[in-house]
């Protein structure tokens, strides 16, 4: 962020650039799952390796293991993503493996390597970030286990737009604002058509800060209204002190009087 | 459909009379429309109006705005002896659009509309250039008065997809803090690649109204601060 002035013309003009608004996505936690990209990475024979990937969050990671052809048979995998969450799969016994020692992989139901992993990652700053995902193989009747290592480094998304930087709302609008207080918070409601959000947010522009109980709401039903700040269901009048009642917006849809055009 | 898309699809304006029947816009403005015949060159916005082509319209106590695709007006309205509705004033005024549509705000204590416009100039060098206007509608005079033409010049050191590419400003909204007495217009606008940026415009309102801070997201671009600048052209 930058902020910067200069008497330049006739005015000062103060402006700051910033990033603020990236605090919208990434304090959307477990929304985005089902539509974040996705990207399997295939554990090979070469241990000790490991694969970079360099791309925007929300990111859902996939492991798949069924590359792996060890001289033993394996034990279990773990699979530390390192966003806290840990998954270990182990080898089980089935009644269907008639000779588990040369079951043939991947016939075999509790071979570990017949199960993928995933974990999706979210931000929870705007800053990038990265993370260090690591595989350990354990094979019986052998000590040491094998490792390999996946480094993420994952970028706050772009709001919107369709350039190489994907943006994760498409069609992000304006629809209103509100300012309050004395430091002129102002209260921006933005509409997004995919995925189909309501997305409201305080700013303080003199603070260049956001707050962090940012609410989003998935629109279900539209067309819908938004009331305006005149409009209040009991009014009084100014001219004639008599109370004014406008008609609920969200509920006239099927009132021939407000076509709502 | 979303509520910025429903907002700049056309429909028709029905209105009930005195005596309770529903007859349209077109007949019983007429005598308000009228005003706008050679309001525009080509008289489009008459048109328009004639039509039945309205955009959008609202109400403030006895007055009312329209708006089609090629423009809106204010208007103060009164009922004459034959229940028709009929100009309060034979001034009129009639505003283009330009680059987006108008927001407005309703100052219910004050009695006045304000309404804002944007209508981007050029991008030369990547220097984008484009005016602000605000606008005041008295709902008591029923006279409409330009308050701010303020030219601003936003000038980027680099950017990207946005060389020789028209930025497109999407439709602002205006809000007023009445602690503070400052408006605020706000609006988006896009490169080529239609990336998000958001500009945040503080205006205060003593005797005249003063453009005090502007604010902005643009995450595509670095601003050249002290190459950008803003004044006014009234």
């Amino acid at each position: 962020m930058s902020l910067a002035s200069t008497a330049s013309g006739v005015q000062f003009i103060p402006i700051a650039l910033g990033t603020e608004f990236d605090e919208i996505v990434i304090f959307a936690p477990n929304t985005y799952e089902t539509i974040a990209p996705l990207t399997a990475v295939t554990i090979g024979e070469t241990f000790f390796s490991q694969t970079n990937i360099s791309t925007y969050a929300p990111f859902t990671l996939i492991l798949n293991p069924s590359a792996l052809d060890l001289d033993s048979k394996i034990y279990k995998i773990e699979y530390d993503f390192g966003n806290g969450n840990v998954v270990t799969q182990t080898y089980y016994y089935s009644n269907t493996s008639e000779d588990t020692l040369n079951y043939p992989f991947s016939a075999e139901p509790g071979d570990p390597r017949n199960y993928f992993q995933n974990s999706t990652y979210f931000l929870e700053n705007t800053d990038r970030t990265y993370f260090t995902v690591e595989v350990r193989i354990y094979q019986f009747g052998v000590s040491e286990f094998k490792q390999y290592f996946v480094n993420l480094q994952l970028d706050p998304p772009v709001l919107d737009g369709f350039g190489a930087e994907l943006g994760y709302f498409k069609n992000l609008h304006l629809v209103s604002t509100r300012m309050f207080g004395p430091d002129d918070t102002i209260f921006y409601i933005f509409e997004s058509d995919e995925p189909r959000y309501i997305l409201p947010a305080l700013v303080n522009w003199q603070r260049k800060e956001t707050t962090s109980s940012i609410v989003i709401q998935d629109i279900q039903n539209r067309p819908y209204k938004l009331l305006k700040g005149f409009e209040r269901e009991n009014v009084t009048s100014v001219e004639t002190n008599a109370k004014i009642t406008f008609v609920d917006p969200v509920s006239s849809s099927s009132n021939i009087t407000d076509l709502g055009i | 459909m979303s509520l910025y898309i429903q907002n700049n699809i056309e429909g028709k304006l029905w209105l009930r009379n005195v005596l309770g029947n529903i007859e349209s816009g077109t007949e019983m403005l007429s005598a308000i429309y009228q005003k706008y015949e050679t309001a525009n060159g080509n008289n489009l916005f008459y048109s328009q109006l004639t039509a039945n082509q309205i955009l959008r319209f609202d109400t403030f106590y006895d007055c009312i705005f329209v708006e089609t695709k090629n423009g809106c007006f204010f208007e103060k309205i009164n009922i004459d002896e034959y229940t028709n509705l009929i100009p309060y004033t034979k001034y009129f005024f009639y505003n283009p659009k330009k680059t987006t549509h108008v927001d407005y705000w309703f100052d219910e204590i004050d009695k006045k509309i304000y309404f804002t416009d944007i209508e981007y100039v050029s991008n030369i060098n990547l220097n984008i250039e484009f005016i602000l206007y605000l606008y005041e509608f008295d709902c008591v005079t029923g006279i409409t008065e330009l308050k701010t033409k303020e030219q601003i010049n936003f000038k980027f050191k680099t950017a990207t997809s946005l060389v020789g590419f028209n930025p497109s400003f999407e439709n602002p909204k205006i809000t007023y803090n009445s602690d503070t007495k400052n408006y605020n217009v706000s609006f988006i606008f896009r490169n080529i690649d239609q990336t998000f940026a958001l500009i945040s415009i503080m205006i205060k309102k003593q005797n005249t109204f003063k453009i005090t801070k502007i604010d902005g997201i643009v995450p595509f671009g670095e601003l050249d601060a002290s190459s950008s600048n803003h004044f006014s052209l009234i």
